[in-house]
């Protein structure tokens, strides 16, 4: 049979990616296109994007130093109420620092902390997860076992034990967080091995002559992967609350390091005469939290095309 | 027949399937040879063991199941004593496999013309010493043949449907992706499990027409396991029948349709519908297939046989040769052949 090609076949490196990033863009402009069509998960993008540019370029943004303040201004209120000035848009604390500088160096540490002990969670979840559903037996009876035995405890109370056993400190709460985190996605990523592990397409790979670890990973995961990223967006969220808590409660971020947790903490004994040190570094929790979750739902309901059947 | 060394040869072979209700022997003492170049038919029932026979060619029974005794010779090597790289140097290369429902047998996360250069890539095909860089030339040299694979199995405008999904195939589409990543290594042989069962009948045409230019073509044998005797009688050299995880019946496509010796090869026959026949009732088999954990030592299909006598149940019944390649496990034709 003839060849029939509708173009002539062209070769090489280039026009193989030009053709990658076509596709990649085709995909990004539909992606743009359905967030177009649902503003309040594009609010809540923008949101998060703000966030993290905020914290990337902390230095630049800010007037005023994180740390250091001059206990001569210490509590002047914001802006906008009687005895505040511009300089200070949301006020100062009891040691007289700026309080939007200290947000936004504050949303340096929740936005690090929460991607890191998501991305150590979904790694170690996914992997283990994959190979126990791949595998079953023994790894998996173990491994399960172990997860059921960390989902028994509370996440807080497990956290403040571990805190309390490993000392606060910016790696001890990665640690502390990742260590419950990894098994939420060792569940998913289990159960959708065990869905797609029967499926035909496996036994077309082992009869294609693949071993199993290239079979879970090059045939399986790109199937299963999708939906570990929807639930990593969505845990973000809660392990940037989780920070905050164990800051509140003086397990985490340690002074003079700004940390929403702490500057509530701090602001508390002041809630009457200075209603704004605990009052602004809660809002930046709840805004950013809110904006995760409604962006993390947005995509989970853009990517996952079991959904788009109506 | 040819006299030569056959290309693959199986001896004995025994696949069990340990349950809680007793150990399932879904494949009793198969021996078969294939040669190269021929189209050999598998025909049974669901549940007589054709397909663990392909599976246990290429070894892929999963646990608990397991292949208890016998040989699988591929060119003079038992495929059951190698290692497992090795084996899986042969999967995919030298034997390949098409299954029955080829949307669930292509992987949705990938574009069809990406699966079809992966078979290259696994074998190292197309490799030269070239690392699998985008600038080495290898990824281009692979797409250019799953172009032409693409092509040669039939799928029209190869170039636009290299970027496709799966699931942006039609049936027949699919099942011709599959062939073309079966044969993206050029195999020896080709295992081919049902591969029109879930195609409508012009397209099943189509497919069958594909694979016989393929055999005439490369020259690669293939195996086809199917329920449809019609199909098997109008496609295959020679047909093997299949009872209860047994062999029955074997022989040249004519020998084993115009004159089958077997009763359940008789029966098989005598229950396909026919629009031509005058006869408006089909006569179906009495009985059912008997429960694979608890066969009896004798005969399987004894309890359903028009012609069975009381040793049929009890006493173990040769493959017994009626005419030159002609075999037949049945006592009644064993006697008339004496």
């Amino acid at each position: 049979m003839a060849v029939q090609a509708t173009h002539p076949i062209k070769s090489g490196w280039y026009h193989t990616w030009t053709i990658r990033l076509r596709l990649w863009w085709r995909g990004l402009v539909e992606l743009g296109y359905e967030l177009w069509q649902r503003p309040i998960v594009l609010f809540g993008g923008i949101v998060v994007v703000a966030y993290l540019l905020a914290a990337v370029f902390a230095e630049q943004v800010t007037a005023h130093s994180p740390a250091r303040g001059s206990l001569l201004l210490r509590f002047q209120p914001p802006a906008w109420e009687a005895g505040g000035e511009w300089a200070y848009p949301l006020g100062t604390d009891d040691q007289g620092r700026d309080l939007l500088t200290r947000i936004i160096f504050g949303a340096r540490v929740s936005l690090a902390v929460g991607l890191l002990s998501v991305g150590i969670s979904v790694v170690v979840g996914t992997a283990l997860g994959a190979a126990a559903g791949y595998y079953r037996g023994w790894l998996d009876e173990i491994l399960s076992r172990f997860s059921d035995l960390l989902l028994a405890f509370p996440f807080l109370i497990f956290a403040i034990g571990v805190m309390a056993f490993l000392g606060p400190g910016f790696a001890n709460l990665i640690l502390a967080l990742a260590f419950k985190g990894w098994v939420e996605f060792f569940r998913l990523a289990r159960g959708e091995m065990l869905a797609e592990r029967t499926k035909e397409y496996v036994d077309a790979a082992r009869v294609a002559g693949l071993g199993h670890v290239s079979i879970i990973a090059s045939e399986i995961l790109p199937n299963i992967i999708q939906s570990v990223f929807v639930l990593s967006t969505l845990r973000l969220g809660s392990m940037i609350i989780m920070e905050a808590s164990l800051s509140f409660l003086g397990l985490g971020i340690q002074p003079p390091t700004p940390a929403w947790g702490s500057m509530v903490a701090v602001g508390r004994d002041y809630l009457l005469t200075a209603w704004w040190v605990s009052t602004f570094p809660g809002l930046a929790i709840l805004l950013l939290v809110m904006a995760i979750n409604v962006f993390g739902e947005g995509l989970r309901d853009i990517l996952d095309p079991r959904l788009k059947i109506e | 027949m040819s006299e030569s060394q056959p290309l693959l040869e199986l001896r004995n072979l025994e696949t069990v399937f340990p349950t809680r209700r007793g150990v399932v022997q879904a494949v009793t003492g198969v021996s078969l040879t294939l040669h190269k170049g021929e189209i050999l038919g598998i025909v049974g029932e669901s549940g007589c063991g054709k397909s663990v026979t392909l599976l246990s060619i290429l070894r892929l029974i999963s646990w608990p199941g397991r292949i208890a005794g016998g040989q699988v010779l591929f060119q003079g090597r038992d495929l059951l004593k190698l290692s497992g790289r090795e084996i899986r140097r042969i999967r995919g290369k030298d034997i390949a496999m098409v299954f029955q429902d080829p949307l669930s047998t292509l992987n949705p996360a990938f574009t069809v013309g990406e699966q079809i250069g992966e078979s290259l890539r696994i074998h190292g095909i197309l490799a030269d010493g070239r690392a699998f860089w985008p600038w080495s030339g290898r990824r281009a040299a692979e797409r250019e043949r799953a172009v032409e694979l693409m092509a040669e199995v039939g799928i029209s405008s190869p170039m636009d449907r290299y970027r496709e999904y799966p699931h942006e195939f039609s049936g027949g589409m699919q099942q011709r992706a599959l062939i073309a990543i079966a044969l993206a290594c050029e195999p020896q042989v080709l295992l081919a499990d049902e591969p029109t069962t879930s195609l409508d009948v012009t397209i099943q045409a189509q497919i069958l027409d594909l694979m016989r230019r393929i055999n005439q073509e490369h020259g690669t044998a293939i195996v086809l396991v199917t329920h449809n005797l019609d199909l098997a009688a109008e496609f295959c050299q020679r047909i093997i029948v299949m009872y209860a995880g047994r062999l029955v019946e074997m022989g040249g496509v004519d020998q084993v349709i115009e004159s089958p010796q077997h009763p359940y090869t008789r029966g098989l026959l005598a229950c396909i519908p026919r629009i031509s026949a005058r006869r408006s009732r089909i006569e179906p088999i009495p009985g059912n297939v008997p429960d694979l954990a608890d066969v009896p030592p004798g005969c399987a299909f004894a309890p359903r046989c028009p012609l069975a006598q009381s040793a049929c149940p009890a006493s173990l019944v040769p493959l017994s040769e009626v005419e030159p390649g002609h075999w037949v496990r049945c006592l009644c034709r064993t006697g008339m052949a004496r």
